[in-house]
């Protein structure tokens, strides 16, 4: 058992570093451009650990120095090649001359010591670096929710989260002439998925760095870096988070509304059908109806020898009734069979069954729509991105008002 | 002939619903008889299951993408309800798909009238498709039950068939329900019903009967003269000083009488007074709102700006294209660098050459080259219903570029010309004018100088001739100097009277000059280098004043019948030239005949009447003959999905169905290759090394008639798909990413080479069917098989790992084929396969390929270790052995130093060198290394070296040991012999096959027989007769992807060989 915990364990180890290194790589645009005013380009890394960003460093062609208390951890870096030297941080960098680096840096440091050290750090810092040279913090970010509340206590030897505006102001205060934060490490977000809960506490960067460049005639060579947008940001994840929920509750309120006005309909037409089979019951149920019978058989074999007219009109009058109430019974018609019947024994008496037929099939027909897809739920965004180009032309063409196709032969 | 055979009967019996598959046997029967005919098996996709069974069934027998797969929306519910709306949208599709294959004639045979899942409908498109029907043998019971919607709808459909062919019995039965012409009635014999093969003969012969009677004849043109179709008209008119617009302001009068002509153009006014007279006027913008009103739509495209407003418009409103150009580069460069349309160029040159092309176009060193080299017509000419050229030679640039058959459909129209009559007067006349005397020789060469049009080579002849001292011999070049060297090296030539004789040059000649010079000429010589497939004018012109005419064999001069022309080679000698031009001087009989011939030629070719004849035919035919299906079925179906109120995600699907179903009908294939792994990001591991340089070989030097395509498994929308790598390969090629990563929808006949190991990718996506319904519509899927280490030998992995590789390898077994990085690898595979799945050995293809060596691409690392000066002399002081990559189980490194220990306990002065950084689950090695008594003595550990580190090691080192237990390829043995290193390996059959007879071989595990084996080379080294690895072979990656695409290529080209060349 402790043996396959060792290997999960050494595994993940082997793993991270690369990983580590892979992240940090997003500094190389800020700490590159430095290589072209810098022919010694002298680096130093405040509690530098394994010796990944000594790595990147040296990999990049700067002469990199490491500083870390922990001697264990440095023979990872010797073994490497690395240079590094065991002390503590603000002696290492408070012995060294001035305008002496490019950059300066720490990782996961500032949340170790005191908020009063992290202030001579940054000051210190300013004194050794070079003109244009930079110096880089990254920490624990406390606007990402989890990372606030949670993960940040998990080491026992982190003192207080650092939010980035405060991180920044530090910098800016002691007179580093442009202070950038990067906001790092978030986990790619899923295209297509909806901005979960989870999203809005676990989602923003969990890291950030501030990235701070001492004063120098031209700053020129950097500014690409600096002006690039990285990260995502309490804001960015609450107000997605926001506007996905007001469309799904736009989208509910239509169909509460939707749901609404059907129910209305049905009720209104099963009122109607149900008055109209009461009518005609009431009419064939009359004793007089029934009495009056052969009279009226009588009148209308006159009525068709004398004049066809009324009867006509009469039957048009009573499909222009059926027409209406049609559309709006159906659904109830429907779910009565015996209704059903029983009207249609009427529309035959009528004369209009028939025509009722396949007025009622037409109708049918009409409003079978296609079956829904067991994803029905999928958003037709999610689906579009989904489309190769061709088809995405396809559904555009389908979508607009029906046109004759061009281009085709007689 | 091409017949497209409706499979639903076959289907059914594949899905094992229908019993006794007669219908299949007869389809292939049929397909063994096709000798002359295209057959095209279409199956639905509405049943699935019957797909695979099928194409294995008729493997070999058609060509992959002769089978095609359309695929409508379910319209059958569990309860085997119809859902009318999806059963019309299913027709239509159906419908669409067989107008999109363009067939001679359809065969459905055994119409499956009871099942409700069959889709059936005849003609009910546009362009009637002849149709023959036949019953099934048992169709008598048809009769039993006519009373289901659906029946009586499949039997509405079987009396719209041209053919219906039934046994006599049952057409007795059948007379009482359906309404059938008995003509259309064919019965079958009797003798029939027993064999399959007379069978199919009769069904050929009915087809074929029929679509003779539906053969396509050319329209009546008395009868177009009096219906006049309206004629959209777009081309450059006068004043724009184009060609084209000079063309169509000489066409327009004849073409007039066979259509009601608008034009279209783009410029502000148009000065012919013909067209200003005859013709309504029209802007793009208005055309592009009125398109309906036209029946007919003909574009003029030609390589210069005069064009543009037409690409955007051609694939909008679709028409027939005028190819005056061929090569379309530079009007697109201009549109691209004029960014109206963005990345027009870009595109053009990405779908018609791929990313070699869009390479060269971004790199500031070729660009210019590309402009000129790539035609670009690729997607212009695909969006066109037919294409018109003026010259043969357009049509073999087409062959070139776009592989056999691209231009056979092409219509070739000669350019027009107006004959003339010119008498002797006229003559006399322009001679004065000229200021030439009535006996001279006047020998002219028309149209502007420049180095294509060989000027030099003809006064390099003319100077060789007897006509230079000859005063009454006169060369006059009809034309305008060019700028620059070339314009002024001529110059100088022409001054010089002494050397080169009398020469003239006019420059620039209006009309009346150049036609004068034209009636003057007694012989016109037109030499041409370097042609783009145009027309040359000026030798029309020439001809069609009777001038007789000297040309080279180039270009579409080379079409010209020899008894209207005199003809050197293309590539000649000027004494050729000069042996012509006597010639001619000296026979003024020869000239007269060629005058004559010359002329009758013109007017019987190039005659505007016929010429506009012509051109009304090529654009009926193609109005006729060019598949419309797609916009056909797009304007039944936005009626219908409207009509029923269809929208969101059904429409969606919808369009994902027609994508799916109908052909994109292009020219060239793709070979997509998966590079899923390291397009997410590039790990820098062994595997992404192989598929970096693979591909950038492949982009090079693509397979001819086929695009390589990086593509990717995405998850993007929630469903597994591929999507083109673009911006990952545009950035590999150094470009910036313009294109964007759209998703992938394959054709039958392309294919997928899963390069990128991504096993978890793959299976994840499989879960999905993705590759299965890839391989279902017609794309062959082969994958590289770096190991079967994980496999074999899964004790010395992680767990998991085991595993992935496990599901993943019986997944690749499940498609056409596995390309393994070895012979060895190869073998274990096959091995593996019988095991496992011994029904997939004979068809299942594996083959092997070997790895390149040549990393001079592969940015080595620089970079020594502090002490290395230190570690250096430990090396050279004793002879070195040396262990080359990560320390990991299957490596051996516990055998081997257990053997050094043994050596060096005996006293042995030898060293062990221990390269490479500490893998999984070694730790009580590397314990051991740590502790041992010899550790930075005899042993040393570096970790993490650079190349530049590692080529100083081995240049120190007398050996290298390769120990590994199991390897897919064994590059550092290659490696060792670059560098002359004597090898120890263990005797595995990959060491084998890779060094062969370049390395020293050892067997056994335990420490004793590799200590031995190592005694014994020593020995072996000091007398000198060790094995040596000066001479162990390596491949560069363009040789390895050559080898890669041999291994999958073969079925390819039998595949083609089976098909018609009309692709």
């Amino acid at each position: 058992m402790s043996d396959d915990f060792y290997r999960a364990f050494e595994d993940r180890h082997r793993g991270s570093r690369e990983l580590i290194k892979s992240r940090q790589r997003i500094y190389l645009p800020f700490i590159k451009p430095l290589l072209s005013i810098y022919s010694d380009a002298n680096a130093l890394d405040l509690g530098c650990g394994r010796g990944e960003w000594l790595e990147l460093l040296k990999e990049s062609g700067f002469d990199a120095q490491g500083v870390d208390l922990d001697d264990g951890m440095l023979a990872a870096c010797r073994e490497l090649g690395l240079k590094v030297a065991t002390a503590d941080v603000l002696v290492a960098l408070k012995a060294l001359p001035d305008a002496s680096q490019t950059v300066v840096s720490g990782f996961h440091l500032a949340e170790h010591i005191q908020f009063s050290d992290l202030q001579i750090l940054v000051q210190e810092a300013l004194r050794v670096l070079k003109p244009a040279g930079l110096l880089i913090l990254e920490t624990p970010n406390p606007e990402n929710v989890i990372v606030a509340t949670t993960t940040f206590y998990m080491d026992p030897t982190h003192q207080r989260p650092i939010p980035p505006a405060l991180l920044a102001f530090v910098a800016e205060f002691h007179g580093f002439a442009r202070v950038k934060v990067l906001r790092l490490q978030e986990a790619s977000a899923i295209q297509g998925e909806w901005p979960s809960l989870w999203s809005v506490l676990a989602g923003v960067s969990p890291d950030y760095a501030v990235v701070a460049q001492k004063n120098a005639p031209s700053l020129a060579s950097t500014e690409a870096a600096f002006s690039t947008e990285y990260g995502v940001s309490i804001q960015t994840v609450v107000s997605n988070y926001d506007i996905t929920l007001k469309e799904l509750l736009n989208a509910q309120q239509a169909l509460l509304q939707r749901t609404s006005e059907a129910q209305h309909n049905a009720a209104q037409a099963e009122a109607k059908a149900r008055n109209y089979q009461q009518a005609l019951e009431l009419v064939y149920n009359s004793s007089s109806w029934r009495a009056t019978s052969p009279l009226r058989w009588g009148k209308e074999q006159l009525c068709q020898l004398r004049k066809l007219e009324p009867i006509i009109r009469a039957k048009a009058s009573t499909i222009k009734v059926i027409k209406l109430a049609v559309g709006t019974a159906q659904t109830f018609v429907d779910s009565h069979p015996q209704l059903r019947s029983q009207l249609a024994k009427i529309a035959r008496r009528l004369g209009i069954y028939k025509y009722l037929r396949t007025h009622y099939r037409r109708w049918s027909i009409a409003t079978q729509k296609m079956p829904t897809q067991d994803d029905a739920g999928r958003s037709v965004d999610g689906a579009l991105i989904q489309l190769s180009e061709r088809a995405r032309n396809i559904y555009e063409f389908l979508t607009l008002p029906y046109k004759k196709p061009p281009g085709c032969g007689k | 002939m091409k017949i497209v055979i409706d499979m639903q009967a076959a289907q059914l019996e594949a899905a094992a619903l229908v019993r006794d598959g007669r219908t299949t046997a007869l389809v292939l029967a049929i397909t063994q008889l096709h000798q002359n005919h295209e057959v095209v098996l279409a199956l639905s996709g509405l049943l699935p299951n019957s797909i695979e069974p099928l194409r294995s069934q008729f493997a070999g027998l058609v060509g992959i993408d002769a089978i095609r797969v359309w695929r409508a929306p379910e319209f059958l519910d569990e309860q085997g309800q119809v859902n009318t709306t999806a059963r019309a949208v299913a027709e239509l599709l159906r419908e669409g798909f067989i107008s999109s294959l363009s067939p001679d004639v359809v065969f459905i045979p055994d119409i499956p009238v009871e099942f409700p899942e069959i889709v059936v409908n005849v003609g009910a498109f546009a362009k009637r498709i002849p149709t023959v029907v036949s019953l099934p043998f048992d169709a008598s019971n048809l009769s039993i039950d006519y009373g289901t919607k659906w029946q009586s709808g499949a039997l509405a459909q079987i009396r719209l068939a041209d053919r219906l062919i039934a046994a006599a019995a049952t057409f007795i039965g059948f007379s009482e329900h359906l309404d059938i012409a008995t003509s259309k009635m064919v019965a079958r014999e009797e003798a029939i019903n027993t064999d399959i093969n007379a069978e199919a003969r009769f069904c050929l012969a009915i087809c074929e009967t029929l679509m003779e009677e539906h053969s396509y004849r050319n329209p009546d043109l008395e009868q177009l003269r009096l219906k006049r179709p309206k004629l959209a008209y777009l081309s450059p008119l006068p004043p724009a000083r184009s060609g084209i617009s000079d063309y169509s302001a000489e066409l327009l009068p004849e073409l007039a009488s066979y259509y009601d002509i608008e034009i279209i153009v783009a410029q502000h006014d148009v000065s012919d007074p013909w067209v200003r007279e005859n013709c309504t006027v029209r802007t793009v913008e208005w055309f592009l709102h009125n398109s309906d009103a036209f029946d007919r739509v003909l574009y003029h495209l030609g390589n210069s700006e005069f064009h543009q407003h037409m690409f955007p418009l051609l694939k909008a409103i679709p028409g027939v294209v005028v190819l005056h150009d061929f090569y379309l580069g530079h009007v697109l460069a201009h549109m691209e660098a004029q960014n109206a349309p963005p990345r027009q160029w870009t595109d053009a040159l990405y779908e018609s050459h791929g990313y070699e092309a869009v390479r060269r176009r971004f790199d500031p060193t070729s660009w210019n080259e590309a402009m000129w080299e790539y035609p670009c017509s690729l997607s212009t000419l695909s969006s066109s219903l037919g294409v018109i050229v003026h010259s043969e030679e357009s049509r073999r640039l087409a062959e070139r570029w776009y592989g056999p058959g691209a231009g056979c459909e092409w219509s070739h129209i000669p350019l027009l010309r107006t004959p003339v009559a010119i008498n002797d007067e006229e003559r006399a006349n322009a001679r004065t004018v000229l200021d030439l005397i009535n006996n001279e020789f006047v020998v002219c060469s028309f149209g502007m100088l420049g180095p294509s049009k060989l000027n030099h080579r003809l006064l390099d002849a003319w100077s060789q001739s007897t006509m230079a001292a000859d005063p009454q011999a006169i060369l006059v070049f009809v034309g305008e100097f060019p700028e620059g060297n070339y314009g002024d090296e001529i110059r100088a030539r022409v001054r010089n009277v002494k050397t080169t004789g009398r020469v003239r040059v006019t420059g620039w000649a209006d009309a009346k000059t150049y036609r004068n010079y034209l009636m003057a000429a007694d012989l016109g010589v037109q030499l041409r280098a370097n042609s783009r497939g145009e027309t040359s004018a000026a030798v029309l012109d020439c001809l069609n004043y009777g001038v007789p005419t000297v040309v080279n064999a180039h270009g579409s001069m080379a079409d010209l019948p020899e008894d209207v022309i005199v003809c050197v080679a293309d590539v000649f000698l000027a004494s050729d030239l000069v042996a012509k031009l006597e010639l001619l001087r000296k026979e003024p009989t020869v000239r007269r005949q060629l005058s004559l011939r010359a002329r009758a030629y013109m007017e019987s070719n190039h005659e505007p009447k016929a010429c506009a004849g012509a051109y009304a035919l090529a654009i009926e035919r193609d109005y006729q003959q060019s598949a419309c299906g797609l916009p056909e079925l797009l304007g039944k179906l936005s009626k219908l999905l409207a009509i029923r109120g269809i929208d969101g995600v059904d429409m969606i699907e919808i369009s994902k169905d027609i994508d799916y179903s109908l052909s994109q009908k292009a020219l060239v294939r793709n070979l997509y290759v998966d590079v899923s792994a390291i397009c997410h990001e590039d790990l820098r591991t062994g595997i992404q090394r192989v598929v970096r340089s693979i591909i950038a070989a492949l982009i090079q030097n693509p397979p001819p008639g086929y695009h390589i395509e990086p593509i990717y498994l995405s998850k993007k929308g929630g469903v597994w798909h591929y999507r083109y790598a673009r911006q990952y390969t545009q950035s590999l090629l150094n470009c910036p990413p313009s294109l964007a990563d759209e998703v992938v929808e394959p054709d039958a006949g392309d294919f997928l080479l899963g390069l990128d190991l991504s096993p978890i990718y793959v299976v994840e996506a499989e879960m999905t069917g993705l590759l299965s319904r890839w391989h279902a519509k017609g794309v062959s899927i082969y994958f590289v098989v770096y190991d079967m280490l994980p496999v074999l030998m899964p004790e010395k992995f992680p767990n998991d790992s085991a595993a992935t590789h496990l599901r993943w390898l019986e997944l690749v077994v499940r498609f056409d084929g596995a390309i393994c990085i070895s012979r060895s690898v190869a073998l274990e595979l096959s091995q593996w396969l019988s095991k496992t799945s011994p029904h997939k050995v004979d068809s299942f293809i594996i083959r092997d390929f070997h790895l390149g060596a040549d990393i001079a691409q592969s940015n080595p690392t620089r970079g020594l270790p502090k002490d290395f000066e230190r570690i250096f002399k430990q090396v050279v002081a004793r002879p070195s052995f040396l262990m080359v990559g990560t320390m990991e189980p299957r490596k051996g490194h516990s055998q081997v130093l257990d053997a050094f220990e043994m050596l060096w306990s005996q006293g042995t002065e030898v060293n062990l060198i221990i390269i490479g950084k500490q893998g999984w689950n070694v730790e009580s090695l590397v314990e051991k290394i740590n502790n041992n008594s010899q550790i930075c003595k005899q042993l040393l550990w570096l970790k993490g070296v650079s190349d530049e580190c590692l080529e100083r090691v081995y240049g120190a080192s007398i050996c290298l040991i390769a120990a590994s237990e199991g390897e897919g390829f064994g590059l550092p043995l290659i490696e060792a012999g670059r560098h002359k290193l004597p090898i120890i390996a263990r005797n595995l059959p990959v060491f084998q096959e890779v060094a062969g007879k370049n390395a020293f071989y050892f067997d056994g595990l335990d420490a004793n027989s590799l200590a031995v084996a190592i005694h014994d080379w020593l020995l072996l080294h000091a007398s000198g007769t060790h094995p040596k690895s000066d001479s162990m072979p390596w491949l560069s990656w363009e040789e390895s992807t050559q080898q890669l695409l041999s291994a999958i290529a073969l079925p390819i080209i039998a595949s083609r060989a089976n098909n018609s060349p009309v692709l």
